[in-house]
């Protein structure tokens, strides 16, 4: 048949003029008849083109488009602002995340993705939903907002930082997540986010330190099965922030909280040869969380003897619990 | 497009967020991406358009251009999530994506109801016995709507070669249905 066509096509290379195509493939009639067979076949895929989407299609889609052009522009916007990172160890992490934490954002926070994350095949929603995770994002919402969080902080911006994380652990709420105690983790935002210094001073530096470390807990920690650490999650959260509370209304005597704060950084980064170190982090910042307020924990992870080196922990982190 | 403003607006809406915009870039958009999506084989034509759009969200701050050059864009976009999503489903396309889409879905086109069930399988199969170019080509001329500029830019070739792979196309299209004409 390969062969009967393509001599035909040598045989029809000059009867066939390009206005003869074009006419057919607009859905008319060509003169002459050569192509004439063609037009109920153009005819049914023209149709396949013309059909309308659902109305309910058209506003899942769209509301879920105009969120996406509205994070991305936010994000352009303040990456066009953002200043050379004060803190290198901190600003190296960040891309590093971004792919995780948009994952992780879909199954806790926010927007479209959490509201299609609970349809079945066969709901209205589900089409999105799985278009969403194949795309690698979120709703666009919560990641954009700590993502943005964190670009603030980076920008000495703390109290930015702060109400931006509150609102969207707020937006996670409202969408009905099973995640305890999120209410004092934001409550505890809110308050910090009100006792901070909005002007760049001497105390600036270490409330940017502070709120960074308090960040890094969320994005290590937030993806992980808010149904079992859910609880843990929120009241850490709720721990770090009122230290940048307390902090900041004791002026600068908070000494062994700083320190508290800064192991948990420098543990978070420490490893920073690949995926082992957000496996770290998590360990102590769960331990952190079961209550122990002085960083106990941080040693306990740090020494190495109790799970796993870094490399082998890394595969199997989504299965601790 | 017939989208009851400017397109320049819309576009410049699209970027800022509002959904008004992104209604009616899907409902203008939606049909053409989602028939060229079935036709070349998407296993879920309607998420892969989904996807689609919500890549061209993600993306339309970095676009800049006419209605034309959009159009364009949507397309290779839609093109890569294809890709993507065959890869997914780690099978080749195959019939009966297109013969999924059964004329009852079409609804409003009285002459592609008319076409009896069996005659519409027989000519969406001979279609998929095109090469891949070919049926690149013609449904993006066809089912998407574009004009020849538009689909060169759409698949990365020249004018000419386009015109080489549609005529090609159509005519190996009639020689197949030739074919079927004799044989029944």
């Amino acid at each position: 048949m390969r062969f009967l066509s393509d001599n035909k096509d040598e045989m029809l290379r000059s009867a066939v003029t390009d206005e003869d195509i074009e006419l057919l493939l607009s859905g008319a009639i060509p003169e002459g008849g050569e192509l004439s067979l063609l037009v109920p076949v153009i005819r049914m895929l023209r149709a396949d083109g013309a059909r309308l989407p659902s109305e309910s299609d058209s506003r899942q889609v769209a509301a879920a488009a105009a969120e996406l052009a509205r994070s991305s522009r936010a994000a352009a916007e303040l990456s066009t602002r953002a200043a050379p990172p004060i803190r290198p160890s901190w600003s190296h992490l960040v891309p590093r995340f971004i792919g995780a934490l948009a994952a992780l954002l879909v199954f806790t926070a926010g927007g479209v993705a959490v509201a299609a994350d609970g349809s079945a095949p066969g709901d209205a929603l589900y089409g999105i939903d799985r278009a969403l995770e194949r795309l690698g994002i979120g709703s666009g919402r919560a990641e954009e907002r700590i993502d943005e969080a964190a670009r603030l902080a980076g920008l000495g911006r703390a109290q930015e930082a702060l109400a931006h994380v509150a609102e969207a652990l707020d937006e996670a709420e409202q969408d009905g997540e099973d995640v305890a105690d999120l209410t004092q983790a934001r409550e505890a935002l809110d308050e910090a986010a009100n006792v901070v210094p909005v002007t760049e001073d001497a105390g600036a530096r270490a409330v940017q330190q502070r709120v960074e470390t308090l960040l890094e807990f969320i994005k290590e920690n937030v993806h992980k099965d808010m149904g079992v650490d859910g609880r843990e999650f929120g009241q850490e959260v709720a721990r770090l922030a009122r230290l940048i509370a307390l902090n900041e209304e004791n002026g600068q005597d908070g000494d062994s909280d700083t320190t508290n704060s800064t192991t948990a950084t420098t543990v978070v980064s420490q490893p920073d040869s690949g995926t082992g170190n957000e496996n770290s982090g998590n360990g102590s910042g769960n331990e952190n969380g079961s209550g122990n307020e002085n960083g106990n924990g941080n040693g306990g992870n740090g020494n190495g003897p109790p799970p796993d080196s870094p490399s082998e922990t890394a595969p199997g982190r989504g299965n601790r619990p | 497009m017939s989208l009851g403003e400017p397109f320049e607006e819309v576009l410049e809406a699209a970027k800022q967020g509002a959904e008004w915009a992104w209604v009616s870039l899907y409902r203008e958009l939606a049909g053409p991406v989602t028939g060229y999506l079935a036709a070349r084989g998407a296993p879920e034509p309607e998420d892969v358009a989904a996807e689609t759009f919500l890549q061209v969200a993600r993306n339309v701050q970095s676009f800049s251009g006419n209605e034309s050059s959009f159009r364009s864009w949507v397309f290779v976009i839609a093109h890569r999530r294809l890709i993507d999503s065959r890869r997914a489903w780690g099978r080749r396309p195959d019939v009966t994506a297109l013969a999924g889409q059964g004329s009852d879905q079409i609804g409003g086109d009285a002459e592609s109801e008319a076409v009896d069930q069996l005659v519409t399988e027989e000519l969406r199969a001979a279609f998929d016995r095109l090469t891949e170019d070919q049926r690149d080509v013609l449904a993006l001329r066809i089912i998407a709507n574009l004009t020849l500029e538009e689909t060169a830019n759409a698949i990365g070739k020249r004018l000419g070669a386009v015109k080489a792979i549609q005529r090609r196309g159509l005519i190996a299209l009639r020689d197949q249905l030739d074919l079927e004409a004799v044989t029944r």
